[in-house]
């Protein structure tokens, strides 16, 4: 029973792996990234249990892998800070603007404080309002007064970058 | 929601990404198989040390009964330290378990950040009064095992024993205090950027967080002085 039930969580975070690792860009160095994504599958196996199915397994692992990277207390590992172009995993094969472009969108997120880098990241996963402050614990106003704020200080950081 | 331009890029750019990620059944199992977090594993060995403590105060009040069995003041005393140690073993179970609870993050993150802060406003802070007597308690418990006089303890210097017993209180209350002074103060920035929708809490505190690190430097400096005149008088003594 407790392994067919480990075999099905495996496979779950197999098939939305890119949450843990667009988290994970979002909220490590390179240095500590492995750390991060080990902490965060660690987390939602012991979570598991609690996993009802109420909810998509999809916003649960959004909820748990967010809740450990802005709850993790290795502080000093977890950055608050800016990444550089060489922290950011992009493929370098064929550098065009698309490419160019994600990395200085990842960038201008981890300037950001962590609570909003959270909010704008599930927002551009396309959570709802009511998803993210469910998520949260905030009210669905205060996330989309956050989320114009964010949105505009993010396309400020592009217009300063290209003028 | 409408589409906009962010959520495109985000979308089309995160694509080449993700499909360039190493991540197998293997890593994941490994992954599953690890130990908990460096802190969360620090307060568990801090539990466990702390219970085996109670553990060796047990004993070494056990043992002093019989040195003590004619002095009716001492087997009060060491019955009533005896109490306090079960307690604070059985306390220690408690908070284990209390502690196991407050790790799960299956729920809104500002209700598991109060958890946390209810916890450590609370059920940490009895704690850390009873570790801290506790640690009193193996100190004097070694103190009247080795300096018993055919069933007395004699105290030269009262005065001298109250103001030294304090100060070790007070010293060992604020070391442990200072283990979780930053991550009470991080949760409770995060927690008031959560609910006023203001930002800038937790950038403030990376200004404090400056402060603690000299108040830990200056308390490791003052354990070490006190570790090496306790030493020196020790082997003066000897």
């Amino acid at each position: 029973m407790q392994e067919s039930r480990k075999e099905y969580f495996v496979e779950m975070v197999l098939k939305h792996k890119a949450i843990i690792y667009k988290i994970c860009n979002l909220y490590a160095s390179e240095h500590d990234r492995e750390d991060l994504e080990q902490e965060i599958i660690y987390q939602m196996w012991k979570s598991f249990a609690g996993f009802k199915g109420e909810s998509k397994f999809q916003t649960w692992m959004y909820r748990i892998s967010l809740n450990t990277a802005l709850l993790s207390l290795r502080s000093k590992k977890v950055r608050h800070s800016t990444l550089t172009e060489k922290e950011i995993e992009i493929p370098h094969e064929a550098p065009d603007i698309l490419e160019t472009n994600i990395q200085e969108l990842y960038r201008h997120i981890s300037k950001l404080d962590k609570i909003d880098k959270g909010i704008i990241f599930l927002y551009l996963e396309k959570c709802s309002y009511e998803e993210i402050a469910g998520m949260m614990g905030m009210s669905e106003k205060n996330v989309s007064v956050r989320i114009v704020r964010i949105k505009e200080k993010l396309r400020n950081m592009f217009n300063v970058k290209n003028s | 929601m409408e589409k906009d331009e962010l959520m495109d890029l985000w979308e089309k750019g995160n694509k080449d990404l993700v499909e360039k990620q190493k991540m197998d059944k293997d890593m994941i199992y490994n992954y599953l198989n690890s130990k908990a977090t460096t802190a969360s594993r620090y307060f568990q060995y801090n539990i466990i040390f702390f219970w085996f403590i109670q553990l060796i105060n047990i004993i070494l009040l056990s043992m002093n009964f019989t040195g003590y069995s004619n002095n009716p003041t001492m087997l009060w005393t060491l019955a009533g330290l005896l109490f306090f140690s079960v307690f604070t073993m059985l306390y220690g179970i408690r908070i284990y378990m209390r502690y196991q609870d407050i790790q799960k993050l299956n729920n809104k993150l500002s209700v598991i950040i109060e958890k946390k802060l209810k916890f450590f406003r609370t059920s940490h802070e009895y704690w850390l009064i009873l570790i801290t007597f506790s640690t009193w308690i193996l100190s004097f418990s070694l103190g009247v095992l080795i300096d018993n006089d055919g069933g007395k303890y004699p105290i030269n210097n009262k005065l001298m024993f109250t103001a030294i017993s304090m100060g070790m209180l007070l010293f060992i209350y604020l070391t442990q205090k200072y283990g979780t002074m930053i991550q009470i103060k991080t949760m409770k920035a995060t927690l008031m950027d959560l609910q006023q929708g203001l930002m800038g809490e937790t950038r403030s505190l990376e200004k404090h967080k400056k402060r603690f690190k000299w108040l830990g430097i200056l308390m490791t400096v003052l354990l070490i002085l006190f570790a090496l005149y306790g030493l020196i008088r020790f082997l003066n003594f000897n």
